[in-house]
């Protein structure tokens, strides 16, 4: 076996430009799946990060109440019933974070203004979101003022302010009505990537709610960050089954499923209220999760895989029919050789294993350089530093693509590659196996 | 020399006192009633041209113009736009409850709110639609004083519920003929957000229509909008005007 391998390794050698080229073309198709792999695996990831930061965690929770007018307003106003549900999935909960949002605000500094979402956080219980945060200018000591707001590098920028200087943030309070509240700046933060494609803001919950017009004490969301993420579904229904058992739900009304998927889409985004056209008691809680949010996203992400597996097929078929005209050609040169070797001995199993190492250790040397190749664009890609104000934000992680490179993922490549050699081969290596050594030491080309 | 300062004090506190008092709640409701009266058109309908410009500390000037036309009996209105080119066509149609923006564009109606402002300017939406000062405020107090030349009341007012847009308004209305010179927005937070100037009226059947209105706004500085009424028509219009089908329609 040891000889058909060095025989087989040899003949590559024997004509090296078309060996060259054959395996560049294996390479690139290769190059170009593990690329398109890598960047969408890394998309998935850094919109998960991404998503996780700006809201806050991995499953979340919203109320809404109905205002004796019939106005609909986002707040969750029976927190014991919430409280209670939360006891049964407590082991699965890491950390749990009440936020409060404006809507629409306008933050001011002297004649400059520009739009800004403002999450109202519980600094103490936000560990998570200070290790997202940057610091710039300031300090997150500064946040125990309770009128401190932290703002993003693009947001300070426009405005041109810094940490200490006060500003104003006009909004609408959750019944409708204009507020104005008076805020200095804590700190600045680097847009870090996560969250550079929406500027956000962070308030202290306790003051932005009175400026929301919550009553003390009072949030709009409750964000769960679990222990493990891929749990978040179960998670979700646990607690969509126990808060069914006390309060109402937003899937549990026919008029709301038909609207659900846009509201698990823009219900964190928008601060708007609308009128309830059958009002109802209480709380309506919605518990959504990262998926429900993501899942625009992970369509866009799973099309995209689709679409460079298509390629990857399509390079590897004409590369592939390259391939099986190769070995043709080499069947033809090779004939009076093959049966000169079958004449002193070598059995036809081992011809047609000749022919099929060949071909392996080509596509296997192509698929390596591919890989190696492949590899140093993701690093590459992966260097480079986009602007702050990037329109990529959103597929940026700390102003960096992130490309994963999935071991399982590659393997299953050169897998379908080394298959598909296989079969490219198996006709002239058949072909070879099968004649006779009188014709073929009588060839003459 | 006690005696007299005394005296005055006295003499200041009892100006004070029927300042204060110059004017009863309920005659001071009746003139808010009156306001609303005079800035609707329950009876007719109202179309006039209004061109709007507004002056951005950061933006700079921008100056549009748009067809305005009013069914205030059925709280309904649509605005559109005449200038400049780049919004010609765009309009803000309210009917049923609802305040539509048509970008013709993308030929689509999107769904606004009466709050936003109107078009980038320091104008909201509501600033057009019917008045509802009577129904939505109580008068908290009521103070004689002058605007100018003009001898007027300064009226305090209070939101009957936390669902109006200013929790607080501060208005000054002539004592004759009850016309709104000046108004002051405040937040929930008693800060002044904005103060609109009324400083030229127009006779129109036996109505007097501010033609110039301007809104500073008092947080960003330097940043106000100025509104000039033309062509001002109490015509009754066509029922079709109040129809997403015109705005479209007019757009071709």
């Amino acid at each position: 076996m040891m000889n058909i391998i060095k025989i087989a390794f040899r003949n590559i050698t024997r004509q090296k430009k078309r060996s060259i080229l054959l395996g560049s073309a294996v390479a690139f198709g290769v190059l170009i799946i593990i690329l398109l792999n890598g960047f969408t695996a890394g998309l998935k990831e850094t919109m998960k990060e991404n998503f996780t930061s700006l809201m806050g965690g991995h499953v979340y929770v919203n109320g809404k109440v109905v205002l004796p007018s019939g106005k609909i307003v986002n707040m969750i106003g029976d927190r014991d019933i919430l409280d209670k549900a939360l006891s049964p999935i407590a082991d699965e909960i890491a950390e749990v974070h009440i936020r409060a949002q404006s809507g629409r605000s306008e933050i001011i500094f002297g004649s400059k203004s520009t739009s800004l979402l403002i999450y109202g956080v519980n600094w103490n219980d936000e560990k998570l979101l200070k290790k997202t945060l940057t610091v710039l200018d300031g300090s997150f000591k500064a946040l125990s003022d309770p009128k401190a707001i932290v703002l993003p590098k693009k947001i300070a920028d426009k405005l041109q302010v810094r940490a200490g200087d006060s500003v104003l943030v006009r909004l609408d309070t959750v019944t409708g009505q204009r507020n104005v509240g008076d805020f200095t700046v804590g700190a600045i933060t680097s847009d870090p990537g996560s969250f550079s494609f929406i500027s956000a803001g962070y308030a202290n919950i306790t003051y932005l709610g009175e400026l929301l017009g919550l009553k003390p004490g009072g949030y709009q969301y409750m964000n769960l960050y679990l222990k493990d993420i891929n749990r978040m579904d179960v998670v979700a229904k646990k607690l969509r089954d126990e808060l069914r058992k006390t309060a109402l739900l937003e899937e549990d009304t026919p008029e709301d499923t038909n609207n659900e998927t846009h509201q698990r889409s823009m219900g964190f985004m928008m601060g708007g209220s609308t009128t309830a056209v059958k009002p109802w008691k209480g709380t309506k809680f919605s518990v959504t999760t990262l998926n429900d949010v993501m899942a625009p996203v992970l369509q866009m992400i799973r099309i995209l895989n689709m679409v460079s597996l298509t390629l990857f097929i399509i390079l590897l078929t004409i590369t592939m029919v390259g391939l099986l005209n190769t070995f043709r050609m080499v069947l033809i040169e090779r004939t009076r050789e093959i049966g000169t070797i079958r004449a002193i001995g070598m059995q036809r199993k081992d011809v047609r294993n000749i022919f099929f190492f060949e071909a392996l250790f080509l596509s296997l040397a192509g698929a390596a350089a591919g890989l190696v190749l492949a590899l140093i664009g993701m690093a590459v890609g992966g260097a480079v530093t986009f602007s702050a104000n990037s329109n990529m934000g959103i597929f940026l992680l700390n102003r960096h693509i992130q490309f994963i490179a999935s071991v399982p993922g590659i393997l299953l490549i050169i897998v379908i590659l080394l298959l598909m050699t296989l079969v490219a081969v198996y006709l002239p290596a058949r072909r070879a196996a099968r004649l006779k050594v009188a014709d073929a030491l009588r060839t003459q080309y | 020399m006690k005696k007299k300062i005394g005296l005055l004090t006295a003499a200041l506190l009892l100006t004070g006192v029927l300042s204060a008092g110059a004017l009863t709640t309920a005659k001071a409701e009746a003139i808010l009633g009156d306001l609303d009266a005079s800035r609707n058109f329950s009876n007719t309908d109202f179309s006039a041209v209004m061109t709007m410009v507004t002056e951005d500390p950061e933006k700079g000037i921008d100056k549009i113009k748009v067809q305005q036309f009013r069914r205030d009996g059925k709280d309904t209105f649509l605005m559109l736009f005449l200038e400049p080119e780049s919004k010609k066509g765009q309009g803000y149609l309210r009917i049923n409850d609802n305040l539509w923006f048509y970008d013709p564009e993308s030929r689509k109606f999107n769904h606004t709110s009466m709050k936003d402002s109107f078009g980038g300017t320091d104008a909201k939406h509501s600033d057009f639609r019917i008045s509802t000062l009577k129904e939505d405020y109580n008068v908290k107090t009521v103070a004689d004083g002058k605007l100018g030349r003009f001898s007027v009341y300064i009226m305090d007012l209070k939101a009957k519920n936390s669902e109006v847009t200013y929790p607080r308004l501060k208005l000054w209305i002539t004592r004759e003929g009850h016309l709104l010179l000046k108004a002051e927005d405040y937040s929930a937070t008693d800060r002044l957000m904005r103060t609109s100037l009324f400083p030229k009226y127009a006779k129109v059947k036996n109505r007097y229509i501010a033609t110039i209105m301007i809104f500073v706004d008092e947080l960003v500085k330097g940043r106000k909008t100025q509104i000039s009424i033309a062509n001002i028509s109490t015509k009754k219009l066509p029922d079709t005007i109040f129809t997403k089908s015109y705005v479209e329609r007019v757009n071709r």
